[in-house]
């Protein structure tokens, strides 16, 4: 898949500032598993992965979760609450870029996304060859915005 | 063995032709039709309770051409390994009735009483199911983006007495506004 944009520079797209090259990443599109209760959609805080876009059907974005279900987080700007706690079901998806919120539209935006938009998670980098690799989502340091916490199943879903 | 050589390209064959109509059926049931089975009160009269078959139109798929009154199939957004079917009310730039229409809760009492005007985001439907009072909805979960949408809902096609096209009930009163 090509990935376009300054999102999420500088950890995909590293040359943004310098040349007009999109880099290729390899997409996990495997659903994820349906036994684990908790954390349902066995997706983890800082995992980059690709979703159709909440405002246009026909559109993927790449971002990262930053916070899961039961998680508050503490939003940025463009967000009509100071802090919003993600509901069940949902993730809360920013972009990378550092020099300013309006960079990326993100959660920030449009606000948590369901899991059921997520089409898979940023595996690899293959092009450019340089800097080819695994992603390593896993040095994310986490933010500093987002208390972890939990949520109840909402029990009225199955009623009906 | 001078025999098992028609013996493995007869395997062959039937493995390859098993292969293509596997893949067939996959690429049919991802873009052409669907067929569902479905459960719950939410769509009552419309689809019963039980172990109703509905015939699911992909080419409606992330809301392709879908239009206020069209039942859809979408993904759950609460629970990601399930779906919901649920009619549309509003597509993305209408105003909706945040809650349940005043009459039902309370009777005789005016709009103003608590409920509220939103409008629907852009790329988002309003999705309400046909059982207001027994439905977990767009009420429930806010505004549904377009790309949960799995399909239009296009027929019944189970309960062998009741095999009907699912019709738009809204369209011709939409229209005008």
């Amino acid at each position: 898949m090509r990935v376009g944009g300054r999102s999420m520079y500088p950890f995909l797209n590293t040359d943004y500032a310098t040349s007009l090259s999109e880099d290729r990443v390899w997409v996990d599109l495997r659903p994820p598993s349906r036994k684990t209760a908790r954390r349902e959609s066995g997706l983890k805080r800082g995992e980059v992965v690709v979703f159709w876009s909440p405002s246009n059907p026909e559109h993927m974005a790449v971002k990262r979760i930053i916070a899961l279900e039961g998680d508050i987080v503490e939003t940025r700007r463009p967000y009509p609450f100071r802090e919003e706690t993600v509901p069940w079901g949902h993730v809360w998806v920013e972009g990378e870029h550092p020099e300013g919120e309006r960079a990326s539209v993100d959660s920030n935006n449009y606000g948590p996304i369901p899991v059921a938009l997520v089409i898979g998670k940023v595996k690899a980098v293959y092009w450019p060859w340089k800097k080819a690799g695994w992603v390593r989502w896993q040095d994310w340091k986490g933010s500093s915005r987002v208390r972890e916490g939990k949520t109840m199943e909402p029990i009225e879903m199955y009623t009906f | 063995m001078p025999s098992s050589k028609p013996l493995l390209t007869h395997l062959r064959t039937n493995a390859l032709t098993a292969l293509k109509a596997l893949c067939f059926i996959h690429f049919f049931r991802e873009y052409a039709f669907d067929i569902r089975s479905t459960y719950g009160p939410s769509m009552l009269p419309t689809i019963s309770v039980q172990s109703d078959r509905i015939l699911i139109a992909k080419p409606f798929r992330r809301g392709r051409g879908i239009t206020t009154g069209d039942i859809v199939s979408i993904r759950h957004p609460l629970l990601p390994s399930e779906g919901a079917v649920k009619r549309v009310v509003g597509m993305g730039g209408d105003f909706v009735l945040r809650d349940t229409p005043a009459s039902l809760d309370t009777p005789h009492s005016s709009l103003d009483s608590g409920t509220m005007m939103i409008q629907v985001p852009e790329g988002h439907c309003w999705l309400i199911g046909d059982n207001v009072e027994a439905s977990r909805d767009s009420r429930f979960y806010g505004p549904v983006p377009l790309a949960m949408v799995k399909g239009k809902v296009v027929a019944r096609i189970k309960p062998w007495g009741r095999v009907e096209w699912v019709e738009n009930s809204l369209t011709g009163r939409v229209d005008g506004g």
